[in-house]
């Protein structure tokens, strides 16, 4: 069945705007940080190796993993709140950064103890923390029956619980982690994406790219699933199908994400509350939206962490969570006034 | 086709049979199992025993979007998550959005129905601006369009209503069954689950009475709506004058 997909005009031009703006915070990027790189060299081919090294090795890739992290967390945050049909629905609330963290901070703590020969490198920690959210999609998987059973209240129940053993298995690790593990674990707790190179984020934005339109795809559906699921199912939406794929994409992107960034908080729940905000709820609207702005805010907030206090990193993780979680609160607010 | 529910009936043995161009009414206490009944014949859940079918194949044949082309379906309670405008609660609807394409334009399409609705003035409120009613207008409004053909209905199109005018006033009741009645004689099958006898004699062509989970009677409203049946199924001394049909129970 072929759905008819609407966008106002009103709600083009948002998209428009937000797309110009990602693409400013894009540019911004790359010139400014504890390394400034001139524009105008730089196009007149005049800029000093080092510069170019800089920029293709360095800030390249980093900038190139902000964008799609975002874009990661905004869609997924979008697709969960209609598939959940709640608003504060997150990909934190089923499990899965909690998941891919656990990971991630066993191979932190535990470097390569195990298989000593296998060189794993830097592969290590993102490796790891794919497992973790991998097994913790399947754990949802199977005590959902296929993410059927019982409906939406079961399975962010279920998250909170993995979230809850998740934190349990953290706080085990960071109490037997030596002073220097500890530092790098909690860097990577509060989210960072310094650790970006071009082997790393390849398979990373494949992964995203794929799952964005996968999601897109089922744009139409997500609207008539607002209407409740059996309603959804009489209009002709599979609506198992819908919800295994929209699970999956965001399990497995924000798996992804989180193997290389770490812990971003609030971007994924703030987001799509923004873009419905401004132009309705729409998903075909809203989906392009949450990502295109999740880009964008998360560029910008990475530029912010980088420049503050010079040649030092703020976690951007933190500048996240702190515009993040007032604005959360106020929703809160507001939801309970209406 | 029978339906078993906690090692119960919830329906034995209903046999009836909805036309094209024709409105049967169902109608009973509460609990009687006309809900579920319209549940059974919507695909949601499965017949225990027996068989629903839709033309000549059984039921299960279809696949969701056939089924979705085939029949609407209002059920008595909508809560829609965000806030979304009337209009884009109707296209929800227009589900068979190639076909309509091909002759008129989409937001027509909506415009026409929002007409029929009176709904045109709020087409682009927020539909939680609305009153119960309206609300409940608008999801008819939504049924209809996922069946509705202009002039007359070529494909066979059904459509089940579980208590569609519970929440509106008289005059909008009357209304909105009256243009419901207007599709019907274009062509469209409706299986409407009514509490009001009047209305029901009024308007149906076929009535239809559960009580218990089993059928008491059904054919036409003048066979099915005497006061010896409606006495007994509602425990309530009823009286039915005829010509024009009265039902009355003081």
């Amino acid at each position: 069945m072929r759905y008819y997909k609407h966008l106002k005009p009103r709600q083009i031009t948002i998209l428009i705007i937000l797309g110009v703006v990602s693409v400013v915070a894009f540019i911004l990027s790359l010139i400014f940080g504890s390394f400034s790189i001139p524009v105008l060299k730089l196009l007149s081919g005049n800029a000093t190796p080092l510069q170019i090294e800089i920029l293709s090795q360095i800030r390249g890739p980093r900038v190139i993993l902000t964008i799609f992290v975002g874009a990661a967390l905004g869609i997924s945050g979008a697709a969960l709140q209609g598939l959940f049909r709640n608003p504060l629905a997150d990909p934190g609330l089923i499990g899965v950064s909690a998941g891919a963290a656990l990971g991630a901070v066993l191979a932190i703590i535990f470097p390569l103890n195990v298989l000593p020969e296998i060189a794993l490198g830097v592969y290590a920690v993102p490796l790891s923390a794919t497992v973790g959210s991998g097994v913790v999609i399947a754990l949802l998987f199977f005590l959902t029956r296929g993410f059927t059973q019982a409906g939406i209240t079961y399975m962010l129940l279920v998250g909170i619980a993995v979230n809850a053993l998740a934190t349990v298995g953290i706080g085990l690790l960071t109490f037997i982690s030596t002073d220097s593990q500890l530092r790098g674990l909690t860097f990577w707790l509060m989210g960072s994406f310094g650790g970006a190179r071009w082997s790393l984020i390849i398979p990373v934005i494949f992964i995203i790219s794929l799952s964005i339109s996968f999601m897109l795809a089922y744009s139409r559906r997500l609207d008539l699933i607002q209407l409740g699921e059996s309603e959804a199912r009489r209009l002709g939406v599979n609506v198992r199908r819908v919800k295994i794929i929209i699970i999956l994409s965001a399990a497995f992107m924000i798996g992804a994400s989180v193997s290389l960034s770490g812990i971003i908080g609030f971007v994924g729940l703030v987001v799509p509350h923004l873009v419905r905000l401004i132009g309705g709820p729409n998903h075909t609207y809203l989906l392009a939206g949450s990502a295109l702005l999740g880009s964008g805010i998360m560029v910008l907030a990475d530029l912010t962490s980088r420049i503050v206090i010079q040649p030092a990193e703020l976690p951007v993780g933190l500048a996240t969570s702190a515009l993040g979680a007032p604005f959360f609160l106020w929703l809160v607010l507001r939801l309970k006034k209406s | 086709m029978s339906f078993i529910r906690n090692s119960k009936f919830a329906l034995r043995n209903i046999n009836l049979t909805v036309n094209e161009g024709e409105i049967l009414a169902i109608v009973g206490p509460n609990g009687s199992g006309k809900s579920t009944l319209m549940s059974l014949l919507a695909g949601d859940i499965r017949p225990t025993g027996g068989r629903i079918d839709y033309g000549d194949m059984p039921l299960e044949t279809w696949d969701l979007s056939e089924r979705a082309d085939y029949r609407s379906m209002m059920s008595q309670q909508h809560i829609v998550a965000y806030d979304f405008t009337v209009r884009e609660i109707i296209e929800m609807g227009i589900v068979h959005a190639q076909e309509i394409m091909k002759d008129r334009s989409y937001s027509s399409v909506v415009d026409i129905i929002a007409e029929m609705f009176e709904l045109t003035n709020v087409l682009d409120h927020s539909i939680r601006s609305l009153s119960g009613g309206g609300q409940q207008r608008v999801h008819f409004a939504r049924a209809l369009a996922q069946v509705w053909q202009k002039d007359s209905y070529k494909d066979p199109k059904f459509m089940l209503l579980d208590e569609p005018t519970s929440n509106l006033d008289l005059a909008h009741e009357v209304k909105t069954l009256s243009l419901l009645r207007n599709e019907v004689r274009k062509g469209l099958g409706v299986l409407v689950i009514l509490h009001d006898l009047n209305l029901t004699a009024h308007f149906a062509d076929k009535v239809a009475i559960l009580k218990n989970g089993e059928l008491v009677d059904h054919g036409s409203a003048d066979e099915v709506l005497t006061s010896e049946i409606l006495s007994s199924v509602y425990n309530l001394s009823i009286n039915v004058s005829h010509e024009p049909l009265r039902i009355t129970h003081f």
